[in-house]
């Protein structure tokens, strides 16, 4: 997997998996497509955020993701996708130098800086004789220096149970999606 | 009564007389539909399929392939009412030899299907399908002939096919090249003449395709993009000629402004303020060849002088994640507009002048094209050797039985009612008329010349009477997709 060549074994992560019974191919193609209102941690966000900022809940999360400095760093097709990006530990979203590929996100050097990488993972699975896919959404993240890796160690308990609720979130909308009888 | 016999050959359920669905099997997206089919037939087999071609031949009634049906250029429209259509999509089986580096597959296999069974077994068609392979078939796609994944390095669909195997209107069963050979197998194209190139880009005009043969390669297993912005096209394109003739890159192609705005509400601000955008997918079996092929289109892409400056390759990366879904994008616009490309295949040389042509046209059209609220984008691709020009003609309009169908959701639910516009349409179509006459006019070739390019005309004389010839050879009736390729 394209996740394990990129990031460190001193990296920390995640992963949530869910299986729907659909080819890889509808599954890419939905992913993309999940409101920031079928999640519902970004549904309670955006009820305080959106009068001040009316547009964060008019584009697909996919689409945010991208605008927010997230940059796809490698793909395999209809198995997987990979977005990177570099922040500051204390605001991962905040403005930043974009890197916009897997050689200048390996490259990146600057000290107090995290790396962050988000993979969405799909493999053709059969279940019960029903084809599908397994679906999994993975996340690594480690410091560029010894101080942000030990700062991202101290906040990791924090990051990945928000990480995990919102993994989670988004497998269940994309299941509600495609399965609407689930 | 030719249902009865269809009925006892490939089952009732697999005759449609429905008139709905009859009308969904025979209109394309072009928007110019020809005649609605009388009958319309799924078999289930080759067996079945060949079975159906002579039912119909022996009761002088005309047959019509049809595949994944995402197509607009009328190829598996009928010209006659009295037409049995063959929906080839049952047909699914999958042979793969690895060993031999080849694949058998079904002409209804959808070239996602295709990619998902061979990637599973860690080998790869050279070229590996068209931007619509969620919907275009195997079989579909050797009569039109298509290009784009793969296509900078390993050509068309016609240069990756070894064998093929045609129902002729006897209900023989026809084999090409080695796969001809009594003891053989479909490993070479080459065994005497090339038969094979015969039905490839015939759009269903000379048989039916059931089974093809397709060469094989390990799947690459690293994959990287490098793009760039050019304040012209002639900037943009003079870079993807340069990279074109290196033959490393895998898609080349260019986006125009228009493109970026559609791809800018799907995430990718950064195209914000690029006029002219040029991408470069490269594979390879390891990330150290692919970043030199990388450095090098880097050098040619902002080459001092050149206008080029380097941006973000996500889009190009983000369209090989999910390759086929990009067809699912072109089907209706986010404001209810219908998308037909036209376009011309050209040598190198001749693209900056089908470029200024279109411009000049455009220019020459502007108050109808403003009036009516038609717009135009341009998608620049080159396959192997040679490039293609696609303007993409957009205008309001009813979506029609097929966009019904599979377009996404959420604008079938938003423009699946509105109502013909046929003032729109007329200028619309017009304009794609006047687009491919201009492409004629400068030398260039079509792909998927179904019943709409204007090949008759376009070639000389004694080359097209060679192709009736040969019509006649196979179909001496004209039972086969009449009207096709103008025979």
């Amino acid at each position: 997997m394209l996740l394990e060549q990129i990031a460190p074994d001193t990296a920390l992560g995640r992963a949530d998996s869910r299986w729907l019974p659909v080819p890889p191919g509808s599954v890419f193609a939905e992913l993309q497509k999940i409101m920031p209102d079928e999640i519902p941690m970004v549904k309670l966000g955006l009820r305080v955020a959106k009068p001040l900022m009316p547009f964060v809940g008019d584009k697909p999360l996919y689409a945010q993701m991208l605008d927010a400095g997230f940059a796809v760093m490698g793909v395999m097709p209809l198995r997987e996708v990979l977005l990177g990006r570099v922040g500051k530990l204390t605001g991962v979203f905040a403005p930043e130098p974009r890197v916009r590929d897997k050689r200048a996100l390996n490259e990146y050097a600057v000290p107090g800086h995290v790396k962050t990488v988000l993979a969405f993972q799909l493999a053709q699975e059969e279940r019960d004789g029903v084809k599908g896919t397994l679906v999994t959404f993975a996340v690594r993240i480690w410091g560029v220096d010894a101080k942000a890796q030990r700062l991202i160690k101290l906040a990791w308990p924090v990051g990945n149970a928000f990480g995990g609720k919102f993994a989670s979130a988004w497998l269940v909308a994309l299941d509600r999606r495609l399965s609407p009888t689930s | 009564m030719i249902t009865d016999a269809l009925r006892a050959a490939i089952g009732a359920a697999n005759v449609i007389e429905d008139a709905a669905e009859r009308e969904y099997y025979s209109w394309d997206l072009s928007q110019e539909p020809l005649q609605v089919a009388e009958i319309v037939v799924r078999p289930g087999s080759a067996e079945e399929l060949a079975a159906v071609v002579r039912i119909a031949h022996e009761q002088g009634i005309p047959v019509v392939p049809r595949g994944g049906g995402i197509s607009y250029t009328q190829g598996f429209e009928p010209s006659v009412a009295e037409t049995v259509l063959i929906d080839t999509t049952r047909l699914k089986t999958i042979e793969i030899n690895a060993e031999d580096s080849v694949v058998i597959a079904d002409a209804g296999v959808t070239w996602e299907e295709l990619y998902l069974a061979t990637s599973a077994e860690g080998v790869r068609t050279p070229y590996f399908g068209p931007l619509s392979g969620r919907f275009a078939t195997v079989g579909g796609t050797l009569s039109q002939n298509s290009l784009f994944y793969g296509s900078g390095l390993y050509g068309t669909s016609a240069d990756i096919t070894t064998g093929l195997e045609v129902a002729g209107v006897d209900g023989k069963v026809l084999r090409t090249g080695s796969w001809a050979h009594r003891n053989g197998s479909p490993f070479s194209r080459y065994y005497g003449p090339d038969l094979t190139s015969l039905f490839l880009g015939d759009t269903g005009a000379l048989g039916v395709k059931t089974r093809a043969a397709l060469k094989l390669i390990p799947l690459p297993m690293a994959n990287q993009a490098v793009s760039f912005a050019y304040d012209t096209f002639e900037q943009a394109y003079a870079a993807l000629h340069e990279a074109a003739k290196l033959e490393i890159a895998a898609e080349l192609f260019i986006f125009d402004p228009a493109n970026h705005a559609i791809y800018r509400k799907l995430g990718f601000s950064f195209l914000e303020g690029v006029e002219w955008s040029l991408h470069f997918t490269v594979e390879g079996i390891d990330d150290a060849i692919v970043d030199a092929s990388v450095d090098i289109l880097r050098g040619i892409g902002t080459r001092p002088g050149g206008g080029g400056r380097e941006i973000d390759p996500s889009l190009p990366l983000a369209m090989r994640a999910d390759p086929f879904g990009g067809g699912l994008r072109g089907f209706v616009g986010s404001e209810g507009h219908v998308r037909l490309p036209v376009h011309g295949v050209f040598p190198f040389s001749k693209v900056p002048a089908a470029q200024r042509g279109v411009v000049d046209l455009i220019a020459r059209n502007q108050d109808v094209i403003d009036r009516l609220d038609l717009r135009i984008t341009f998608l620049t691709a080159i396959t192997r050797g040679y490039c293609v020009f696609e303007p993409v003609v957009w205008w309001p309009d009813s979506i029609g039985p097929y966009r019904a169908r599979h377009a996404p959701e959420d604008a079938v639910a938003k423009f699946g009612s509105v109502p013909p516009n046929l003032e729109a349409r007329a200028a619309g179509t017009g304009l794609r008329r006047e687009i491919a006459l201009l492409m004629s006019s400068l030398g260039g070739t079509h792909l998927q010349v179904g019943k709409w390019y204007p090949y008759r005309d376009s070639l000389e004389p004694a080359t097209y009477e060679t192709v009736a010839a040969v019509k006649h050879a196979f179909d001496p009736r004209r039972l086969v997709n009449p009207g096709s390729l103008g025979l």
